[in-house]
């Protein structure tokens, strides 16, 4: 079982070596990581393991990222889980219909460093929790 | 019997004056001669008659005589009396031949009396004639008068005649040439025609009201419309043009009119040309006026269909499109882990091992920028770029980009002045649109300014309320831009004879998206550059309405 008082986070990378990255950082920053290489399995995860917050990129095999976050949505918990893209395509179009589906920002690979990426994570928790990790 | 004698005159004058005025109709001096000879033997009673001309050599030559000749007649003597009949130019009139000192002895033997009359005319002595009778015949008053009118009136006769046959000659001469003028040019038209025909362009000639008088097979086909329809017509209605945003372009922007009134040729590229069936072809026009001592009389256009180049063009920008954000998420994995390693996060890295990984880390960020520039490159090619409105604070992005650049700007000890005037204030723009043309304008001032140098930028509002615009100046003290390259400072992979060979970074991309984005914004750009004394750019970005920032806050 996770520590309860370690934030646990869900990662959605198709791409192998940018997920083993993301979760290594995160375990070192003192995350509880889940992590899942498609959508469909991001899905079936976030239902399962509820975690704080979602990390989701959107282009991945099966289902994208943009399909599972309508189907996270229609979800009672996963109405209001906060998630973050982090995807390489910087479309306005992607980008506005990602904020329609209230996602908390739309971050682009090539432009944010890794401990960008955790900042933003951590600071989108600390407002979404409020006390969780003060 | 005066007046039967003067009746009888006037008869006789009526009659000759018949025939000369039919001679005058009459081609041949033969025939003139012939009428005249014959008239003249009526009215005067005599036998036969005959005539001597001069030929082109001074020779005589008989013209003429009466089938009641009972001889041929010789050439007349130098001294004899037709040369005297020259010389005093009145017809000689011999009643008795056989003691007259003219008269040759075979003219003595066959005739009694002779009228030699002079056919003269001004200078020319054209020829004589010979009035025989067999009987002695005393010439009187009225014979005489007869004569010098029958002479005067064959002169006349001949000299209209000769003037005709000149005129017909030189009429015919004329003719031919004309004819073989006329031949030329239908040979040159045809030729010309091949020509124009055979060039792949179409071309189409006006006239200085810009209507259409010429046009080529190829022009034929690109407007839908065959010669006989298209000439005539104004060149707007015979090929309507659209700009690239597929709004009509008005008549005085055409080439065309353009050409005619600036004077001077006049090139546009990537316009839409409607077809007479309403299907639209990009194409690229140029236009030149015709000018003849000055004055514009029409144009020539040539028309280019471009459909192949475009579709080529736009493989190749969807090419670069994929190509790039393929390269991203390979690139940010270089990027994640080196920046892993380089914060030590899982362990300790010896110096050179530091060192190493920051240049793969520098090359993999400038690998990155790279592509992004491809991206908007390839964004702006295809057209998919999307301006997006948001508020702003243009100090803020300018301050960010600065930020970024202080490195460098502190390797090369650059001085750097930042005037942001009062005016400037929050505004509806693109973020990305105004953080890509200040972060190129400025690293390039950076980039191409030597040690020590200035670089300022100011920004400010400009304008009334209504048409405010964002006012953009980067300058610099740098290595500036070579005079006979400035017209290229914008076109793509465009780089600078002098920096190119000190500097390999620059991929000859960055004032190309600059300037694609503020014709995107309708704004506008220009510079002042002088080599090794520094280069100013000016921008100037109309900001949208109050109109259109309400409806872009409503979308949201």
């Amino acid at each position: 079982m996770a520590n309860p008082k370690k934030p646990k986070i869900l990662i959605v990378e198709d791409e192998k070596s940018l997920l083993m990255v993301l979760s290594e950082k995160f375990r070192r920053e003192g995350f509880f990581v889940h992590e899942a290489n498609n959508g469909e399995q991001g899905l079936d995860s976030a239902l399962k393991n509820k975690p704080h917050i979602v990390i989701l990129d959107i282009i991945m095999p099966s289902l994208d990222g943009l399909g599972m976050l309508k189907k996270l949505r229609e979800d009672k918990w996963g109405n209001s889980v906060p998630v973050l893209i982090l995807s390489n395509l910087s479309d306005p179009q992607q980008i506005e219909e990602a904020n329609g589906w209230g996602v908390i920002d739309y971050l682009v690979k090539s432009n944010w460093g890794l401990d960008d990426v955790v900042k933003k994570t951590k600071e989108t928790l600390a407002k979404s929790y409020q006390t969780f990790f003060r | 019997m005066q007046t039967k004698n003067n009746l009888i005159l006037s008869d006789k004058l009526n009659l000759l004056n018949k025939v000369v005025l039919e001679c005058v109709q009459v081609n041949g001096e033969a025939t003139i001669v012939k009428k005249i000879i014959n008239t003249l033997i009526i009215a005067l009673k005599a036998d036969f008659g005959f005539s001597f001309f001069h030929t082109e050599n001074q020779e005589f030559k008989l013209l003429y005589k009466t089938a009641s000749t009972p001889y041929i007649p010789a050439a007349p003597r130098k001294e004899g009396i037709v040369s005297r009949a020259f010389s005093t130019k009145i017809p000689q009139l011999v009643a008795d031949v056989e003691n007259s000192y003219y008269v040759k002895a075979d003219a003595k033997e066959t005739m009694s009396s002779v009228a030699v009359v002079p056919i003269t005319y001004k200078k020319h002595n054209y020829g004589t004639l010979h009035i025989c009778f067999l009987k002695k015949h005393n010439f009187s008053k009225e014979d005489e008068e007869l004569c010098i009118y029958a002479g005067n009136s064959a002169a006349q006769a001949i000299t209209i005649n000769r003037f005709y046959s000149q005129l017909e000659d030189l009429v015919k001469e004329r003719t031919g040439q004309l004819e073989q003028i006329n031949k030329n040019l239908e040979q040159d038209k045809v030729k010309d025609e091949a020509i124009l025909d055979s060039i792949g362009e179409g071309i189409i000639a006006t006239d200085e009201r810009g209507t259409v008088i010429m046009l080529n097979f190829q022009a034929e086909k690109l407007i839908g419309l065959d010669q006989k329809e298209a000439i005539g017509l104004p060149v707007d209605q015979a090929m309507p043009l659209y700009g690239e945003d597929k709004r009509l372009i008005i008549k005085q922007k055409r080439p065309v009119f353009k050409a005619l009134g600036n004077k001077r040729k006049v090139k546009i590229r990537n316009l839409l040309l409607s077809k007479n069936n309403g299907r639209q072809i990009p194409v690229s026009i140029t236009a030149a006026p015709i000018i003849l001592n000055g004055k514009v009389i029409g144009t020539i256009q040539v028309i280019s269909d471009i459909t192949q180049e475009k579709a080529v063009d736009r493989a190749k920008s969807e090419l670069i499109s994929l190509a790039s954000h393929q390269l991203r998420t390979p690139l940010s994995a270089i990027n994640w882990y080196a920046e892993a390693l380089l914060k030590k996060e899982l362990g300790p890295l010896n110096r050179e091992q530091l060192r190493y990984l920051g240049e793969i880390n520098n090359a993999n960020r400038k690998m990155i920028e790279l592509v992004y520039d491809f991206l908007n490159v390839s964004r702006i090619e295809l057209g998919t770029f999307n301006i997006q409105l948001s508020e702003l604070d243009p100090k803020e992005i300018a301050q960010n980009v600065i930020k970024e650049l202080r490195p460098a700007i502190g390797k090369k000890r650059l001085q750097l002045r930042e005037n942001y005037n009062k005016s400037l204030c929050k505004i509806f723009a693109d973020r990305k649109i105004i953080r890509i043309i200040l972060q190129n304008l400025l690293s390039n001032a950076v980039k191409y300014t030597p040690r020590q140098g200035k670089i300022c930028l100011n920004m400010g509002l400009q304008g009334k309320q209504r048409r405010k615009t964002l006012a953009i100046r980067v300058s610099d003290t740098g290595y500036g831009i070579p005079k006979n390259q400035q017209n290229k400072v914008f076109s793509k992979l465009f780089r600078g004879d002098n920096i190119a060979a000190m500097d390999t970074e620059g991929t000859g991309l960055g004032l190309y998206i600059v300037k694609s984005f503020v014709d995107l914004c309708k704004g506008k750009i220009y510079f002042k550059s002088e080599q090794n004394k520094g280069t100013s750019f000016y921008i100037s970005l109309p900001l949208p309405s109050q109109k259109i920032r309400l409806k872009t806050l409503d979308k949201k």
